[in-house]
C-alpha cells in the first residue's frame, strides 16, 4: 500500500519501469514495501539513524560556540543493482582506470599522446593539476590512481554514463561500510531474500593495494589525514582503525636523508607507504605550496627517489580537469585499442569555437561546469537559473573559455525515496522518486578491484538534481546481486 | 605497532586535564563548604583558592571584582581562564577527539558528554555571577571518576594506558599537593593546633575524599597526621607518594629493558623524590616550612612531566 501513490516522472526509474511494473531486482523490496505501514517504515529510518549516530561516523559543524557532530541524512530504501548490469559496470570501470592510469604514466613520461595528436599540449600545461615536478617521476609499480570514485548517471534511456572521474582522494567509502552494517540490522529480512554482495572486506582490500607499492614484506603503512578539523576525519580515522594502521597527522612525520619517519614513544620508525588524503599541492611545502600547515618538508624528493610510495600518486588531478575527462574515451581508444564500455555524459569545451557558440547559444538548457570545481560549486544549471545567473556564466565562459565545459542536463535515474511529511510520526510521509547517482570504488594495487557496492547519493529535495552532501544530499546503500 | 608520539601526548593530557577538571570540582565544592559553614574564613578564603589555582597574570587580572560567585565561576565556566573546568574538558574533549581511533567508544562518549554537559550549564547561567547549586560540582567529579573506570575497563592496558596513568598520576599528585596549599596559605603556625586548623583539616580530608581512609589509619585528625597521610601513604590514591609510585609503574611497564638503574631521566627524578619523600619528617612541616615544602614539590613535579615529555612525545630526529 506503500507503493500505491509511486508516480514516476520522464527520468529512468531504478524500481518500476514505464509500464508500471517492477523491475525485477525490486521484486522482493516491492512486495515486502507493499506490505507494510508507513509507521514500520519510520520506526525503522529512526533505528537506522540513531545507529549511524552511535556508530560515530558524524561530520562536525563548526559554529561560534564550539561544534556539533551530525549525520548525513540516509534514506533506507537500498538500491539494487542486477548481477549483469554490475558485470558490464565493472568491466567499463577496470577498463576505464587502466586507461587513466596508462595516461598519467605517459603525461609524465614520454607524453606520447600528446606528441600523436589525440589530446592538445595546452590543453595539459594548463591544467592547475598538472604538476610540473612530477615530469620523470615513475610511482612505484607504474600505478598512480589506487583508489578512484568515478561517479556514474543513468541518462533517460537507463544507460550509464561517466559523470566525473575522482582521481585525487575520493571520500565516501565510510559510508558504504558502516551503511550497510546498519542495513543488516534495519532489514535483516531482505538480505535473507536477496542475494547481496558483501562490501565488508574492502579495508583488507585496500591494505593489500597499500603493501602492494614496497618490496618489504611487512611494510610500515600510515594513513596521512590534515587533521581532526577536515570534514572527511571520520573516515580517515575509520579506515585507518579497519586497515590496523596508524592514523598520522603531518607534524607526526618527518624526512631525513630521503627517507620518510614517524615520530614514536620510542623514537623515529621509518614509513614505506604513505595512503595520504592531504591534497597534492599541500603535501610538501618546499615544492608546492609555500602557505601549506599540513605539508612535511622534504616528501616529495623521498617520493621521488622512490623511497615513500603515496597513494594516490601525485599529479593525478590534471586527468581530474573536466576538459581532459572529455578526452577519456579518447585514451581508452588509444592506450587500449578498445572502444569504451560506459560512455561520457556528452561534453561541450568551450575553448572549442564551435562548442563554445553552441554552448552560449544553448545555455538555457545546458549544464555549465568549472573545468576545476568540486563538490556542486561552481556550476550553473540552465534550466534552473535566472537570467542574471546565465549572463554571469556567459561572461565567464567568454573570458576563461578554457576553464568551463558544458553539458546537456542529465535527467538522472530517480530511486524511491523516504519523503517526510509536515508530521512524519503522525504518519504523514510517502515514498517518492528522488533523483540518485553513484559512486563506485576502484582499487588498484596487483589487480584493480571494484568494491561491488558504491555510494548512492540522492537528492532529497523534489526535482533536484544536485546530490552533493553540501547541497543537501542523503545517501543510500547499494546493494549488488550475487546472480 | 608502536604508539606515535602525538598520540602517547594526547592520551596523557586528555587525563591530565580530566583530572585537574576534577580537582577543580573538589575545591569548589571544599571551599564552598568551609564558606557555609566558617563565614569568618570566607574573607580570605577565596583568594586563597585563586592562589592555589590560576596563575598570577590572570589572577591579577581578575582578583578586582572577587567575590564568591564570580570565583566560582571564573574557576568553572571561564572561557578566557585556560583552567577553568569548561576549558579543561574543551582541551580533554579535542584531545580525545584527536585519537578517536586509539580509545574506546565509550571513553569518546563520556568525555563528549562530560563537556557537554558543562557547556549547556555555563550557557544557560543568566549573569556572571550566576552559579549552580554545589551538587552539580559533586557530580561533575563523579562523571569525571567514572571517565577513569571505563578507561580502566574498555582501554588495552598497553603502552598507551599507561600514558594515560602517567597524566592522571601526575596531575593528581600536584593537584593533592595545591589543597594542602591551603593548609600553609591560611595559618601559621601556632593556629594549626587550633580550632581554625581543624577545621581546615577536615576540610583538606573532604577535598582529598580521604576522610575515611585517614580514619581508618589515624586516631585522630591533626594537621600532622594529615601532612603524614597525604604526602607518604603508599596506598592512598591521592597521596603523593602512592602517585609517584604509580608513575613509577608506568615507566617501568613502558620500557622495553633496563640497562642501569633507572631506565630514563624521568623515572630517576621520580625514584629520587620518592627517596626524598621517604625521608620526610613532617612534624618539622610548619608554616613557612611547609610552603617552601610544597613549592618544592610542586616544583620537583614539573620537572618530571617536562621529562616525560623531552622522552616520549618530542621524539625528534
Amino acid at each position: 500500500m506503500l507503493l500505491a501513490k509511486y508516480h514516476t516522472e520522464r527520468a529512468f526509474d531504478e524500481m518500476v519501469a514505464k509500464d508500471g511494473s517492477l523491475r525485477p531486482q525490486y521484486a522482493s523490496l516491492g512486495d515486502r514495501l507493499s506490505r507494510m505501514e508507513l509507521g514500520e517504515l519510520v520506526r525503522r529510518k529512526g533505528r537506522a539513524e540513531r545507529a549511524l549516530f552511535a556508530s560515530g561516523i558524524t561530520f562536525t559543524l563548526y559554529g561560534k560556540e564550539g561544534s556539533q557532530d551530525r549525520i548525513l541524512p540516509f534514506d533506507i530504501i537500498p538500491r539494487i543493482i542486477r548481477a549483469d548490469e554490475w558485470a558490464m559496470l565493472e568491466s567499463g570501470l577496470v577498463q576505464r582506470t587502466l586507461a587513466l592510469n596508462a595516461f598519467l604514466n605517459d603525461i609524465y613520461g614520454k607524453q606520447h599522446i600528446v606528441r600523436d595528436g589525440i589530446i592538445p599540449r595546452e590543453v595539459i600545461e594548463s591544467s592547475p593539476g598538472f604538476l610540473k615536478p612530477c615530469l620523470g617521476v615513475k610511482p612505484p609499480r607504474g600505478i598512480y590512481i589506487h583508489i578512484s570514485g568515478t561517479d556514474l548517471v543513468r541518462g533517460e534511456d537507463g544507460n550509464y554514463m561517466v559523470l566525473e572521474d575522482n582521481l585525487r582522494c575520493p571520500s565516501g567509502v565510510s559510508y558504504v561500510l558502516e551503511n550497510r552494517e546498519v542495513m543488516k540490522q534495519i532489514f535483516p529480512e531482505l538480505f535473507r531474500d536477496l542475494r547481496v554482495r558483501p562490501v565488508a572486506n574492502y579495508p583488507i582490500r585496500l591494505r593489500q593495494a597499500l603493501e602492494y607499492l614496497s618490496d618489504r614484506s611487512q611494510p610500515s603503512l600510515v594513513l596521512l589525514t590534515p587533521g581532526i578539523y577536515n570534514s572527511a576525519y571520520f573516515e580517515h580515522s575509520f579506515l585507518a582503525q579497519q586497515m590496523g594502521i596508524p592514523l598520522v597527522e603531518n607534524t607526526d612525520l618527518f624526512v631525513e636523508n630521503d627517507r620518510v619517519f614517524m615520530k614514536t614513544i620510542r623514537g623515529p620508525r621509518p614509513v614505506d607507504v604513505i595512503y595520504r588524503r592531504t591534497d597534492d599541492t599541500f603535501l610538501d611545502p618546499t615544492v608546492f605550496r609555500k602557505d601549506s600547515l599540513l605539508g612535511v618538508p622534504g616528501l616529495f624528493d623521498a617520493y621521488r627517489k622512490g623511497n615513500v610510495a603515496l597513494a594516490n600518486a601525485l599529479g593525478t588531478g590534471v586527468a581530474d580537469d573536466k576538459v581532459v575527462y572529455a578526452y577519456v574515451p579518447d585514451m581508452i581508444r588509444y592506450y587500449l585499442g578498445e572502444e569504451p564500455l560506459i560512455p561520457n555524459v556528452p561534453t561541450y569545451l568551450c575553448f572549442r569555437e564551435n562548442d563554445r557558440k553552441y554552448v552560449l547559444r544553448n545555455l538555457h538548457k545546458m549544464v555549465v561546469k568549472a573545468a576545476n570545481g568540486a563538490g556542486g560549486y561552481g556550476m550553473l544549471i540552465g534550466p534552473q537559473a535566472t537570467a542574471a545567473e546565465r549572463r554571469a556564466f556567459r561572461e565567464k565562459i567568454q573570458k576563461d573559455p578554457r576553464g568551463y565545459i558544458a553539458q546537456p542536463v542529465v535527467a538522472l535515474s530517480t530511486a524511491p525515496t523516504i519523503v517526510s511529511g509536515p508530521v512524519l510520526n503522525a504518519g504523514e510521509g510517502s515514498i517518492e522518486p528522488r533523483h540518485i547517482d553513484l559512486r563506485p570504488y576502484i582499487v588498484f594495487g596487483k589487480d584493480c578491484y571494484v568494491l561491488p557496492s558504491g555510494l548512492t547519493r540522492v537528492a532529497l529535495r523534489k526535482g533536484s538534481l544536485v546530490v552533493n552532501s553540501s547541497q543537501g544530499g542523503g545517501t543510500k546503500d547499494t546493494w549488488v546481486l550475487e546472480s | 605497532m608502536y604508539v606515535l608520539s602525538r598520540v602517547a601526548d594526547s592520551v596523557y593530557w586528555l587525563n591530565r586535564y580530566v583530572e585537574r577538571a576534577e580537582s577543580y570540582a573538589r575545591l569548589i565544592e571544599t571551599y564552598w563548604q568551609l564558606s557555609v559553614e566558617n563565614p569568618e574564613l570566607t574573607g580570605p578564603l577565596w583568594p586563597a583558592l585563586l592562589e592555589t589555582t590560576a596563575d598570577t597574570s590572570v589572577l591579577q587580572e581578575a582578583s578586582e571584582r572577587l567575590s564568591q560567585e564570580t570565583t566560582i565561576a571564573f574557576l568553572a565556566f571561564d572561557r578566557q581562564n585556560p583552567n577553568s573546568i569548561l576549558s579543561c574538558l574543551l582541551a580533554a574533549r579535542e584531545n580525545a577527539r584527536s585519537i578517536r581511533e586509539k580509545i574506546s567508544k565509550d571513553m569518546w562518549e563520556t568525555i563528549h558528554e562530560l563537556y557537554t554537559q558543562v557547556l549547556q550549564q555555563a550557557e544557560s547561567r543568566k549573569s556572571p555571577s550566576d552559579i549552580p547549586d554545589i551538587a552539580f560540582f559533586r557530580q561533575l567529579r563523579r562523571s569525571c571518576q567514572a571517565f577513569y573506570g571505563i578507561s580502566d575497563s574498555t582501554l588495552s592496558h598497553d603502552e598507551t594506558y599507561f600514558f594515560a596513568l602517567l597524566g592522571r598520576s601526575l596531575e593528581r599528585a600536584d593537584k593533592t599537593t595545591r589543597i594542602l596549599d591551603l593548609q600553609s596559605y591560611m595559618l601559621t603556625g601556632e593556629e594549626q593546633s587550633g580550632d581554625t586548623g581543624l577545621i581546615l583539616s577536615f576540610a583538606v580530608l573532604r577535598a582529598t575524599s580521604a576522610h575515611e581512609m585517614f580514619s581508618q589509619a589515624y586516631p585522630r585528625v591533626s594537621a600532622e597526621n594529615i601532612l603524614d597521610f597525604l604526602l607518604l601513604s603508599r596506598t592512598f590514591p591521592r597521596a603523593v607518594t602512592a602517585c609517584l609510585l604509580q608513575i613509577e609503574y608506568a615507566l617501568r611497564s613502558l620500557a622495553l629493558e633496563q640497562k642501569g638503574f633507572f631506565i630514563n631521566k624521568a623515572h630517576k627524578k621520580v625514584k629520587q623524590l620518592l627517596l626524598e619523600l621517604r625521608h620526610t619528617d613532617v612534624s618539622r612541616l610548619v608554616g613557612d616550612q611547609l610552603n617552601a615544602y610544597l613549592d618544592n614539590l610542586q616544583m620537583r613535579l614539573n620537572e618530571i612531566g617536562d621529562e616525560i615529555t623531552r622522552t616520549y612525545f618530542v621524539s625528534s630526529s
